[in-house]
């Protein structure tokens, strides 16, 4: 038990740290590979929940796929110069202001739930929860699951037309 | 107290565990290198000019850590980033690889989730080759980056689908249960899936190859100059990286196709009478002491000196192996699963890695747009419908009473129907797409 709190402190230690340092780069490749370290340490969270789908689906969509996206657009589109834009710009502190109260508004709605309310535990979950998220995707929920697929069937044929349209 | 034991307990498992993967990985990328340049040579290939035998990969790859580690430590802003990627690329490897399952009971971490822990591990690799050729090299023209990215991402993509097949016929993405589903099936999914696996292959010999070379090549086509060698040593890190990512695509393929750590005719299971030691169990055994006596015979009839040694030491290695072998049927069953799984598996991986880069040696390597061509409109489709084959096999064989051979045969003569038919496709499509890009 003391160890499991252990590697929860760590490992949102990391997440804590490395998102603060990832807002605070100027130059945003660092800052990408700080947002890589903070996904990887919430993955970890999510293992040491004995969530090991949420884990492996965090590791190969948000670490593997989205941040690699942004590292190579990064590379490929930013030049060097804007890499470490230190220029003022009002938008910056005004979006900063809102993710601040949303992060507020988020922090106060868990300190009120916190009293009285059990918080799901690693003993509560089923035994073999990546089967029984399974069944819950694939059997119970099926329509919804199905109907959920079909943004990403639009945006995968979105983008083969665009794909299409460049080479002919 | 207890709690101040039971960190240290885990701490010390945990710090074990990794120098064994480390060691261990590190044993197996020598051997690659080693076997790559004795096919190389076997094939007369230019590359192979000068041999390079086992105390001078020995000698490289220290060269190579000394290189990397002064790397970290000297912490120069500039090049922090570079060496973080390869770290990124090496540790993704190693964590990867902690994850299988080398026996029944013979593995760090267990997830439910391996197949799919193993492939976001492979992604994150990724990371470590797009940063480390963005950094490294100053003056590699960027769309080089993405173009490596795409090859890689796009075998991968065909390399898991292939491996879906798997996952469709044990119902499970957990490698244990992958391994438990084909002893109850009686039959290792190469057999019910061979498309599948054919895919897996080709998807990765083609992803693999000019992204990463082994050690032993990298060095030479860099137009290395032997006195200038540690200033090489750059390459051949990032390449260990690679290496170590066939060793574990080598450790998928024996899970998911040839049984793990399952033994060959492993529902065969008749006793030595009056004993708990099943009769083939004996295997294991005689052919280590079949390997030390042919090494020892090699090595007294071999003239170069260092050859002579390295087979006594193989022979030396073979008896060892051996006697733990042999020692482990005096034990409780559940030892000898665990020895000898461990054994089967590694054996297995072996002659898959054999396998890959003999057949990798053989073809050709083309430039960047015919892979990736033959990934998207062959590969990837042919494993996609590969996915659907094996599914319709299971289903006549639930449904409808079909016995697997059958269901297999007629299942896999479609599959490779459509791939005639695709490649038929595609060949007449060639002309139309013009120059590459």
């Amino acid at each position: 038990m003391f160890l499991d709190r252990l590697l929860f402190d760590f490992f949102a230690a990391i997440a804590a740290a490395s998102a603060l340092a990832m807002v605070t780069r100027r130059n945003i490749l660092h800052a990408a590979i700080l947002l890589l370290a903070t996904l990887l340490a919430i993955g970890g969270i999510f293992l040491q929940l004995q969530a090991e789908y949420a884990f492996a689906a965090q590791l190969l969509l948000f670490a593997g796929g989205v941040v690699l996206l942004f590292v190579l657009v990064v590379m490929l589109l930013v030049p060097e110069s804007l890499r470490q834009d230190a220029s003022f710009n009002w938008k910056n502190y005004v979006i900063s202001a809102l993710v601040l109260v949303a992060l507020i508004e988020i922090l106060a709605l868990v300190w009120a739930r916190h009293e009285g309310t059990i918080w799901p535990s690693v003993a509560a979950l089923p035994p073999n929860n990546t089967g029984a998220m399974g069944d819950a995707l694939f059997r119970d929920d099926l329509l919804a699951f199905e109907f959920a697929s079909v943004p990403l069937l639009a945006t995968i044929i979105g983008v083969v037309m665009l794909a299409k349209r460049r080479t002919e | 107290m207890s709690q101040a034991l039971e960190i240290l307990k885990a701490i010390a498992v945990g710090f074990l565990g990794a120098i064994g993967v480390v060691a261990f990985l590190l044993a197996g990328v020598i051997w690659v290198s080693v076997m790559d340049r004795r096919i190389a040579q076997s094939l007369g290939s230019e590359s192979a000019q000068d041999a390079i035998n086992l105390p001078e990969q020995l000698q490289r790859l220290a060269l190579s850590l000394k290189s990397y580690m002064r790397g970290l430590l000297a912490q120069d802003a500039g090049r922090f980033l570079p060496w973080l990627a390869s770290l990124i690329s090496v540790a993704a490897g190693v964590i990867a690889f902690a994850s299988l399952s080398f026996g029944p009971a013979v593995h760090l971490a267990d997830f439910n989730t391996g197949l799919i822990f193993i492939f976001g591990a492979g992604f994150l690799a990724i990371h470590g080759e797009v940063l480390a050729r963005g950094f490294s090299v100053q003056n590699a023209p960027l769309a080089g980056l993405a173009r490596n990215a795409m090859r890689v991402a796009s075998f991968e993509a065909g390399a898991a689908l292939a491996l879906v097949s798997g996952v469709i016929l044990s119902g499970s993405i957990s490698l244990k249960q992958i391994v438990a589903a084909q002893l109850d099936q009686g039959a290792w999914f190469f057999f019910l899936a061979p498309v599948g696996f054919l895919l897996y292959l080709a998807s990765s010999i083609a992803g693999i190859d000019t992204v990463s070379r082994p050690l032993a090549r990298t060095a030479v086509e860099c137009g290395e100059n032997p006195a200038d060698r540690p200033g090489a040593f750059r390459w051949p890190f990032g390449s260990l990286g690679a290496t170590i990512h066939l060793l574990i695509g080598a450790g998928l393929a024996t899970t998911v196709f040839w049984g793990g750590w399952l033994r060959p005719f492993a529902s065969f299971r008749d006793h030595f009478a009056g004993t708990p030691v099943e009769l083939l169990d004996a295997m294991p055994p005689l052919a280590m002491a079949a390997t030390a006596v042919y090494c020892r015979r090699v090595a007294s009839s071999e003239k170069d000196a260092v050859r002579k040694q390295l087979m006594s030491i193989a022979s030396a290695i073979s008896a060892g192996l051996f006697v733990i072998l042999a020692g482990v049927l005096f034990a409780p069953p559940a030892a000898i699963a665990a020895v000898h799984g461990a054994f089967w598996f590694l054996a297995k991986m072996a002659v898959y890695i054999y396998g890959f880069l003999w057949l990798r040696a053989r073809i050709p390597q083309f430039r960047f747009g015919r892979p990736i061509r033959a990934a998207w409109n062959f590969l990837i489709p042919l494993a996609a419908i590969n996915v659907v084959a094996v599914a319709a096999a299971l289903v006549t064989r639930e449904r409808w009473d079909w016995s697997p051979a059958l269901s297999t045969l007629v299942m896999t003569a479609i599959a490779l129907g459509i791939a005639i038919w695709l490649a038929l496709h595609d060949m007449s499509q060639t002309t139309a797409y013009g120059v590459e890009p």
